[in-house]
């Protein structure tokens, strides 16, 4: 390296105030020699400029040696949000512009214009900033070897983000391609605080890349977690989730001078927030903003400029502001709810309060006493460094199918070097030809067994034995295809007479009829019709508002949450109370220990209560609300091949409740043999109705497989007919291609994901083995109140299909039927 | 098997819990929505969606015919998904299927999909909706309007949730209008369906597969 590059850095950061830091320089370094790797630090750290130094300070280099510039891209920046790209692309510029080199630096997103597309497929620029979907699309076209030949780096933004998704495997894929199309190219991911550092930097890099780097940032700043207590004559919920009777403390807080970011974990909590403090306080109208996923972008991009402009007294927010959005920090960040999981609460502390030497803060506002208990706990896993890890995924053969067929779309492949490439992906490093061969039928074929699938076609071998997409048709459909591997089926929210307000799952829309009125965006809108993907609304003035219920809103408590929150139980119950939170609720916890007791690690608490609704048990194992909906299930079904019955299941973060008529006394034996670890994927299989969760869970694999294809607007009959449901598909792919392996991969994603079984059997282990404390308490406990109050009740029963059918129907009869 | 019985113009109907309604003054038996060659079609265009449909389908309308021993059986439109042109196994199919019942009389109502299903004639012969029969109207389309004369329609795939008691279950339904008509639920194995929601004049009669089961008793 010539001296006078790492000067014109040195420079530009001298200028600006800054020095570079030691990772930064550790990270330009490890570029230059060539290397790949992982940099890890904290928000508003410099990890950008970490990354972007090593390509600005070899373009330096280049063009000092008179260097010929290459068509094509050098850099790609890969971001997880389309939100992020055009922010990327204006830090990008600067330092760049600020070192002196006149790349052109644009982004590609499914937002880009035609016009900008032609022109960067003509001309491409020197950076490209873009998303997983868009680099696979970029992938689709003929021309993607010549375009990505001259390729030396891609840095992968918010690594964390995508690990543990399908989109992250996309990536992958993409990744594994590049590394091919532009030999010696190097990886570097950026990513926040992880329990699995390690993993998620071999998962970025794969086997194809070099050796790979973990770069450290300077240790986060320290984080304080404050709890707004309720006041001595405020009645603490025992149970609730939207509750916003704290919200006089919350005003009280923002009555200070600067800006605030209200943090909640679901979008319905947001926007009743939202509504909350709108009227609480009507002067504060144009300070109060309302961020969400599913808001339209021209709105969140008005609400990020305010935030920015520090035009805002408070945005209520969701997730979406999680991701780094390069705003400068607020003044105080507010968590309406546990945060469920340290690294949510680190990083949503860490969006305030940025000048050296402070602490970050957070004041976290609980919604019932036991979320008290989840905030001290978090509290002290942080302290501890004990954050959670996202284990990535293996084996998509739905996101490899389509990546074949992206492939088969622009240069076509070979299928040998094809699956060659593939295995040096974390993701793929363990598929046996047989899945290979598999996904390969699948996309040429239909299915191995050819007679199932007659005249099929989507990818096709020319006689030089490449594989290509069968026309132009099925091009142009699967691209439509490729950016769906994240979005629910949604559906824009517009006015009648015309203006776009955001999206909202169709399985919310589906449940409300013309007239129904809802609050979104902060408004309270009227259905007036669904068509084409689009429901149309009117403003409308009622009272009475049903809040749409988003998917992923009851994020489980994580596994070192709820180890810390037992452990903290623990401590009470030997009379230790360390945290103010503990104090504050002791006197709850001296009912639960007086009326039952308080579990500990290695005691498992049983309570068994009888009321006018029949005979409750509950049980806490603190394994988080997934584990605890499988634990209910298979308890109830366990139980219900010794005496058949109907139970009701309520679950929460501590534990399940089963409720039922003639509930046999049990021992402690028999309810160890009811947690016996053996046989729990059958029993489990058989109790879940696992083929209809199965069933449900088709409908991503389906569309990312390309099994269905997604209507859009203003296409006319020829995509009208090739609409089908994923639920009716899975059901003839199961009756006339039962070995079809995507089925198998619905059957274990559910196991993995939805009811989180590793975590389920640990619980059972630990269940198993551990003291059973059998309690028979007059009333609910503390511990019991919140299940008891769940409302969704799931229900098991033994009856058969048609039964059900007949009792559902007498029930009908009885009261008008709803929908 | 029976199912209840709806009178329309004086003429008792059957409603089968296999998806379909006998006419036993007539030894009748009507069928809509069969949507035959919709995997076919979605195989053309790159949807893996293996084959077996078809002859499912055709299967049941089999044991039907061998159950009720009719004389006369009628397709209330949507017989085909997809152009038979491009589906020429499909046509072999229909034909052969056609020719296993020679004793039984076969009629098709042209429905929306049923491009050129007039190219299976005289095999089976076509008949335009609106076709009226001993005194009921045979339609695919269930008329926007109160229609004159009574009438039996599919098109709309109709499917009523049923939710009680924390279960949920989504049946094919047959829905009895309130002008005298009845719409029936789709036959083929390939077909989606629409909500159908209560309503005043209406009644909806779900199927389990075995028994059918009236509803919004009045």
């Amino acid at each position: 390296m010539t001296d006078a590059a790492p000067h014109r850095l040195t420079e530009w950061f001298a200028g600006n105030g800054w020095t570079p830091a030691e990772f930064q320089q550790a990270a330009w370094s490890a570029y230059a020699a060539g290397e790949s790797g992982l940099i890890h630090s904290a928000t508003g750290s410099g990890k950008s400029l970490a990354a972007w130094g090593g390509p600005l300070l070899e373009g330096l280099e280049e063009a000092a040696a008179g260097a010929r510039r290459p068509a094509g891209f050098r850099v790609l920046w890969i971001t997880p949000l389309r939100a992020l790209a055009g922010d990327t692309v204006d830090n990008l510029r600067t330092a760049a512009a600020g070192v002196g080199l006149d790349w052109r630096i644009e982004k590609r997103t499914g937002d880009t214009s035609g016009s900008a597309r032609t022109r960067q497929r003509r001309r491409p620029p020197e950076a490209l900033v873009t998303t997983p979907e868009s680099l696979s699309l970029l992938l689709s076209y003929r021309d993607a070897a010549s375009q990505f030949a001259p390729l030396r780096a891609v840095i992968v933004d918010e690594w964390h983000e995508l690990i543990g998704t399908k989109r992250g495997v996309q990536l992958e894929l993409a990744l594994a391609r590049l590394r091919v199309l532009a030999p010696g190219l190097r990886t570097w991911g950026l990513s926040a605080t992880l329990g699995n550092l390690d993993e998620a930097r071999d998962c970025l890099l794969g086997s194809g890349a070099r050796a790979g780097r973990l770069i450290q940032g300077p240790p986060a700043r320290p984080i304080r977690i404050r709890t707004l207590e309720p006041t001595s004559d405020q009645r603490f919920p025992w149970a609730g989730h939207l509750g916003t009777q704290l919200i006089d403390g919350v005003i009280d807080e923002l009555e200070g001078e600067g800006s605030c970011l209200l943090f909640t974990n679901t979008r319905s909590q947001a926007e009743r927030w939202f509504e909350a403090l709108v009227r609480a306080r009507p002067d504060w109208i144009e300070g109060l903003g309302l961020h969400h996923g599913s808001i339209d972008r021209s709105l969140r991009d008005r609400i990020e400029a305010g935030l920015a402009a520090g035009a805002f007294r408070c945005v209520v927010a969701t997730s979406s502001l999680d991701l780094g959005v390069d705003f400068a920090p607020v003044d105080r960040v507010i968590q309406i709810g546990s945060p469920k999981g340290v690294a949510r609460l680190a990083q949503r502390a860490g969006r305030s309060g940025h000048q050296p030497g402070r602490h970050s803060q957070i004041l976290c506002v609980p919604t019932n006493a036991l979320e008290m208990i989840e905030i001290a706990a978090a509290r002290q896993a942080w302290a501890a460094g004990e954050v959670e890890s996202r284990p990535p995924l293996r084996q998509s053969l739905d996101v490899l199918a389509q990546h074949l067929v992206t492939l088969a779309a622009g240069d076509g492949f070979d299928a040998d070097d094809l699956y060659a490439e593939v295995r040096t992906t974390f993701a793929y490093a363990g598929l046996d030809e047989a899945a290979w061969q598999w996904t390969l039928d699948f996309v040429t074929r239909g299915g191995p067994v050819l007679a199932a699938y007659p005249d099929f076609q989507r990818v096709v071998a020319g006689i030089d034995g490449r594989y290509r997409i069968a026309g132009r048709g099925h091009a142009s459909r699967h691209r439509m295809s490729i950016g769906t591997i994240t979005s629910d089926a949604a559906i824009a929210v517009r006015y009648q007479g015309g203006g776009h307000i955001g999206t909202i799952e169709e399985s919310f829309i589906a449940r409300l009829r013309p007239g129904d009125v809802f609050l979104f965006a902060g408004r309270s809108l009227a259905l007036v019709r669904v068509r084409d993907l689009t429901a149309y609304v009117r403003r409308a003035s009622a009272r009475r508002q049903a809040v749409p219920r988003w998917q992923g809103g009851r994020l489980p408590l994580s596994t070192a949450l709820a180890d810390r929150v037992l452990s903290l139980l623990a401590e009470a119950a030997a009379g230790r109370f360390d945290e103010p939170e503990m104090r504050a609720i002791k006197p709850l916890l001296a009912v639960q220990s007086q009326w039952s007791a308080l579990p500990r690690p290695g005691r498992l608490i049983i309570e068994r209560t009888d009321s006018r609704e029949g005979e409750h048990v509950f049980i806490y194992p603190f394994a988080g609300r997934l584990a605890h909906e499988g634990l209910a299930t298979l308890c109830a079904w366990r139980l219900g091949q010794l005496t058949p019955a109907t139970y009701s299941l309520s679950v929460n973060d501590y534990g399940f409740e089963l409720l039922g008529r003639d509930l046999p006394e049990l021992s402690a034996d028999d309810w160890r043999s009811l947690f016996d670890p053996d046989g729990l994927v059958e029993d489990l299989a058989a109790a879940m109705n696992a083929s209809e969760l199965a069933r449900r869970q088709f409908r991503d694999i389906a569309r990312v497989a390309g099994l269905v294809f997604q209507g859009y607007p203003g296409k006319g009959k020829s995509a009208r007919q090739l609409q089908a449901s994923s639920g009716l598909l899975f059901d003839t792919i199961d009756r006339y291609d039962p070995d079809n392996r995507l089925l198998d991969q619905a059957r274990r994603e559910v196991l993995d994901s939805a009811l989180e079984v590793d975590r389920l059997r640990a619980a059972l282990q630990q269940m198993a083995s551990a003291e059973l404390a059998i309690h028979h308490p007059a009333r609910f406990t503390p511990l019991a109140f919140p299940l008891w109050a769940e409302r969704l009740r799931n229900r098991l029963s033994t009856q058969s299909w048609q039964d059900r059918v007949a009792r559902m129907v007498a029930q009908l009869e009885k009261a008008a039927d709803r929908p | 098997m029976t199912g209840p019985v709806i009178v329309l113009n004086g003429q008792s109907l059957e409603l089968l819990p296999e998806r379909a309604v006998f006419w036993p003054a007539m030894a009748t038996l009507l069928l809509a929505d069969l949507h035959l060659g919709k995997a076919a079609r979605f195989r053309r265009a790159g949807l893996a969606v293996p084959e077996g449909d078809n002859q499912a389908t055709l299967g049941r309308v089999d044991a039907l015919i061998e159950a009720r021993q009719p004389t006369t059986v009628i397709l209330l439109g949507d017989i085909l998904h997809a152009s038979l042109a491009a589906d020429p196994a499909l046509r072999k199919t229909l034909l052969a299927w056609r020719e296993r019942h020679p004793e039984v009389e076969i009629i098709a109502i042209v429905g929306n999909h049923d491009r050129d299903i007039r190219g299976l004639e005289p095999a089976i012969p076509c008949e335009a909706e609106g076709l009226v029969h001993h005194g009921l109207s045979l339609r695919h389309h269930p008329p926007t309007a109160t229609a004159d004369v009574p009438w039996l329609a599919g098109h709309w795939h109709p499917v009523v949730r049923l939710s009680a008691a924390g279960d949920s279950l989504r049946l094919p339904a047959f829905v009895e209008a309130p002008d005298q008509g009845l719409v029936l639920p789709a036959f083929g194995g390939l077909t989606g369906g629409a909500l159908v929601e209560r309503r005043a004049g209406r009644r909806r009669y779900v199927t389990s597969g075995e028994h059918v089961f009236a509803l919004d008793a009045n």
